[in-house]
């Protein structure tokens, strides 16, 4: 590649666009726009591989765009009429289409890496979990905007109306859009075969930050993506009409190679990245290699919550206490444990809690585990919530709302105060029973619910 | 990147001719002959491609710069057959082009876009920067140089043309159309580019204007339907026609008297 | 007459229509297949998922856009018409041609969405697509309505006035917010367009 002339077409082309355009609108989407991927547990700055993901996730709209960038870039030498004066030259078609094809690789690539960058600085300095594992997601989001862009020169070339760039732009649309896989399951489920989702270079957005993709995904779309740009480029270069239909092959080979790697079940699909997943603990408090930066705000308070829970609950207090790992579908019930009390730091109430509110909060839900799950998704249930808080105060002898949830601490005040009022006014003999029922209800996420256990704390 | 075609540069030539065409036949289009069985040989100089509109000029000139294959009959550019199939990667390195419709990228700038060209022509990376200042002075565009294509006006554009034509040094120069949008006093600057060119080059030059031919070209080539009707100088040329053929010059008269006798010349225009 | 059909065709009309009736009735062909879960992740999925119906306007209102810039701009700038009003008409008269081919789909049996929703996304939609070519060329004119419609598909359900407006393309027909910012849209790009006229090109 000769270097004046990439960099002629480094200011000439649509290159400059290309890379302005990812982290322009990708920034702009992830500032402007309040989403999940500014909550906190799943925030895109959170970890390296939410930044991956979400940053992944983006492609739904800026492969398209990028393919259409390209169309409008290959239909360059039709609209000039350039086509004869490049037929009586004598260097190769391909020494034209790589260094087109190379700048604008360049500056993707460049885009790309300025989105992780902004979102890298931002995980770094927030003491995320390090490790390179991330890399792979990131690494074929970057092939995959280069194929687009190369894949739309190519087209543009052969089909050259100015209906190809936005015809191209709509039907890529419509294929990512219509293949995005849904983040409420457990595990991102499409509702398309998943091998053909894969094709889609976009991913599910980020709810479940334990889950990664694994690595036949990475191998099957690297694949489906080499192909696809080589096809790009042959077509980009080709002169005859058998170089156009030669140009083919490689997409089809990459395809077929493609769907005979990537996983046909979406639990092959996104996998639980394990060495995230696994635990360190401080004591009996226990956490994810993943939030480790928060092990040591939550072992203080932890620890006197345990020595706390036992007083009450004597021999049937949970023994530890440990971030709940279990995957779940959205809105279901989250993991229940007897001997653990189960922490979920999407939940706000322990999640943003420290000191001796987070104590409090550990309390209820050790002694009260929440049944309908409270995340940044979800909001949880009031009684559950005035559950925990009645629960707490029992142990601690005063009552005070648990913040820091969807449910506002002034209503669950509210609701509370009653119910305690009265449950206040039981002989301490029935106090302890009637936790103790609180405590089963609350384990079994039954018919009759936790509160239900409380005098006037009956749902009416 | 080195320079294939050194060897052959210093190496004594081995062709008599830059051009020569032996009964070529060139189609266009289904099964219309643009070009039909023309003899024609072209040395050093300035040869003006006349002819009436149809004749074929713009297929032949496609033909030398190697754009379309002949049908039949045999092409040889400077020693080279160009008539089979191949990539004539060192014949090209030596042609210079410039189409009648000439395309050009018009976000680049007028020395990009002959840098490009130059690129393309795979002149040795070390010669570029001096070639193409060369080339854009020659043409008269060096305080242009800097400007967008698509802010220079038509005349400028057909200098820019000319000006990637003869970056390359070429030894065969093809130009087509060249003096359309240029104003008198370009057309005059032009002339003199074209005598100085012929001196070491093989220039052809189609154009409708008959004056051009008179000023700048060495040698006259008249072509009809496809054939070859009177090749020599402007002199001969003019000795052709007499007082009764129709044209304000002697060597206007000497093209319409040629191409009425070869009976070829139909309709008014 | 004839003025219009040379018009018509000098600005790829009937390839645009075309492309125009393949969308929708490719959307609505994909809509009515079940197609309904697959990508509603976010919005959620169910009858009358309006995703399909935008996605169909979208790519109407893109194939519409590429006329929007005309086959020579020195040429149609010194032509002696008064180009003004007829700008404005081309536009408007695009929106309603993308909205109607939507409604004449829709009669093949299946809901995609109703009257209002595809007036008011086509009319918005086509203004941006106006406002894109006055600002960037007949070339790019589809880049604007592309976005915007990539950009309303990715947010979450919207919650405030903002993220509304963000999302005004999938909203239910009579949300205020909606109506307005197509309102606005269909008005700014018709009048920029009608006025400035197509963008010289850039990428050449």
């Amino acid at each position: 590649m000769n270097g004046r002339v990439a960099r002629i077409e480094l200011r000439r082309s649509v290159a400059p666009w290309a890379g302005a355009l990812v982290p322009v609108f990708a920034l702009a989407l992830l500032y402007l726009i309040p989403g999940p991927w500014a909550w906190d547990t799943v925030r895109w700055t959170e970890q390296w591989t939410s930044l991956a993901m979400w940053t992944r996730s983006l492609l739904v709209f800026l492969w398209p765009l990028v393919l259409g960038l390209g169309a409008l870039q290959g239909l360059r030498d039709h609209r000039s009429a350039m086509g004869e004066l490049l037929t009586s030259t004598p260097r190769p078609a391909w020494h034209r289409a790589a260094t087109l094809a190379g700048t604008i690789a360049l500056t993707l690539v460049a885009g790309f890496a300025l989105l992780l960058v902004v979102g890298g600085a931002q995980v770094l300095a927030g003491g995320a979990y390090q490790h390179l594992g991330w890399l792979p997601i990131s690494l074929v989001a970057a092939l995959a905007l280069i194929a687009a862009a190369v894949l739309g020169m190519g087209l543009g070339r052969t089909l050259p109306s100015p209906l190809t760039p936005p015809a191209l732009t709509v039907a890529a649309f419509v294929f990512t859009n219509l293949l995005r896989t849904a983040e409420g399951p457990a595990i991102p489920s499409p509702a398309a075969p998943n091998r053909l989702v894969l094709l889609s270079p976009a991913v599910s957005q980020v709810r479940e930050v334990l889950l990664t993709l694994s690595a036949p995904v990475h191998l099957g779309q690297t694949l489906w993506l080499l192909g696809l740009a080589a096809t790009g480029f042959a077509l980009l270069a080709a002169a005859t009409r058998r170089g156009r239909l030669l140009a083919v092959a490689p997409v089809l080979a990459g395809s077929v190679l493609a769907l005979l790697v990537l996983p046909s079940d979406p639990r092959r699909t996104y996998v639980v990245d394990t060495a995230a997943a696994a635990m360190v603990c401080e004591g009996r408090v226990c956490v994810t290699k993943l939030h480790e930066a928060r092990l040591h705000d939550l072992a203080g308070p932890g620890e006197k919550a345990l020595r706390l829970l036992h007083g009450a609950l004597g021999a049937r207090a949970p023994v530890e206490i440990r971030e709940s790992t279990g995957l779940r579908d959205l809105l279901d019930t989250p993991e229940r444990s007897r001997t653990a009390v189960l922490v979920d730091f999407g939940d706000g109430a322990i999640g943003k809690a420290k000191g001796e509110e987070l104590t409090r909060a550990l309390l209820g839900q050790g002694l009260a585990p929440a049944c309908a799950p409270r995340s940044e998704r979800e909001g949880g249930s009031m009684s559950d919530i005035v559950a925990q808080d009645i629960a707490a105060a029992w142990v601690l002898g005063d009552l005070k709302p648990l913040p820091g949830t969807a449910q506002d601490p002034d209503r669950q005040t509210a609701r509370a105060l009653p119910v305690w009022k009265r449950f206040r006014a039981l002989p301490p003999a029935e106090q302890r029973a009637r936790i103790d029922a609180v405590h089963e209800a609350a384990l079994a996420c039954g018919d009759s619910g936790a509160l239900d256990q409380l005098p006037g704390g009956a749902s009416r | 990147m080195t320079r294939a075609v050194s060897a052959a540069d210093l190496a004594p030539t081995t062709y008599a001719w830059q051009i020569r065409a032996t009964g070529l036949k060139v189609r266009v289009g289904g099964n219309r002959m643009a070009v039909d069985g023309l003899d024609l040989s072209l040395g050093t100089g300035v040869h003006g491609l006349l002819g009436p509109n149809g004749a074929g000029k713009t297929t032949l000139i496609r033909a030398l710069a190697t754009v379309v294959r002949p049908t039949a009959g045999s092409l040889e550019l400077l020693g080279e057959s160009a008539g089979g199939r191949g990539e004539h990667r060192a014949l090209r390195r030596r042609i210079g082009y410039l189409p009648q419709e000439f395309g050009y990228y018009k976000r680049f700038t007028v020395r990009e876009f002959v840098e490009y060209m130059a690129w393309l022509k795979e002149v040795p990376k070390a010669d570029v920067p001096g070639a193409v200042q060369r080339a854009v002075e020659r043409v008269g565009l060096a305080d242009r140089a800097d400007d967008r294509m698509k802010a220079l006006s038509g005349g400028m554009v057909r200098r820019v043309g000319i000006a990637q034509a003869i970056v390359n040094d070429p030894a065969v120069l093809l130009l087509d159309e060249p003096t359309v949008g240029l104003d008198p006093a370009q057309r005059l600057r032009f002339r003199e580019l074209l005598q100085e060119l012929g001196r070491d080059t093989c220039v052809v030059v189609s154009t409708h204007l008959v004056e051009d031919v008179a000023a700048a070209c060495t040698d006259v080539v008249l072509f009809a339907e496809g054939r070859l009707v009177f090749q020599g100088t402007p002199d001969e040329l003019a000795a052709a026609g007499g007082p009764e053929h129709v044209g304000d010059s002697p060597l206007e008269r000497g093209y319409s008297a040629l191409l009425a006798g070869s009976g070829r010349e139909r309709g008014s225009w | 007459m004839r003025w219009l059909t040379l018009y018509s065709r000098s600005r790829q009309m009937p390839a645009s229509f075309a492309a125009t009736v393949i969308a929708a009735v490719g959307m609505w062909a994909l809509g009515r297949g079940g197609g309904g879960s697959g990508a509603a992740s976010a919005s959620g999925s169910g009858p009358g998922d309006p995703q399909f119906a935008a996605l169909a306007l979208t790519a109407g209102v893109a194939a519409a856009s590429v006329g929007l810039g005309g086959q020579d701009l020195a040429l149609d700038r010194t032509a002696a018409i008064r180009w003004v009003p007829r700008r404005a008409a081309h536009v408007l008269l695009a929106a309603a041609v993308v909205a109607a081919v939507a409604l004449a789909v829709r009669t093949l049996g299946d809901e995609m969405a109703g009257t209002e929703f595809i007036v008011r996304d086509s009319a918005g939609l086509m203004g941006l697509a106006a406002l894109g070519a006055a600002a960037c060329g007949g070339a790019y004119a589809w880049t604007l309505p592309v976005l915007w419609t990539a950009v309303g598909l990715f947010v979450p359900p919207p919650t405030n006035t903002p993220t509304r407006v963000a999302a005004w393309l999938l909203l239910p027909p009579g949300t205020p917010t909606a109506t307005w910012t197509a309102l606005t849209l269909t008005a700014t790009g018709t009048a920029a367009y009608a006025l400035a006229g197509p963008r010289g090109r850039h990428v050449a």
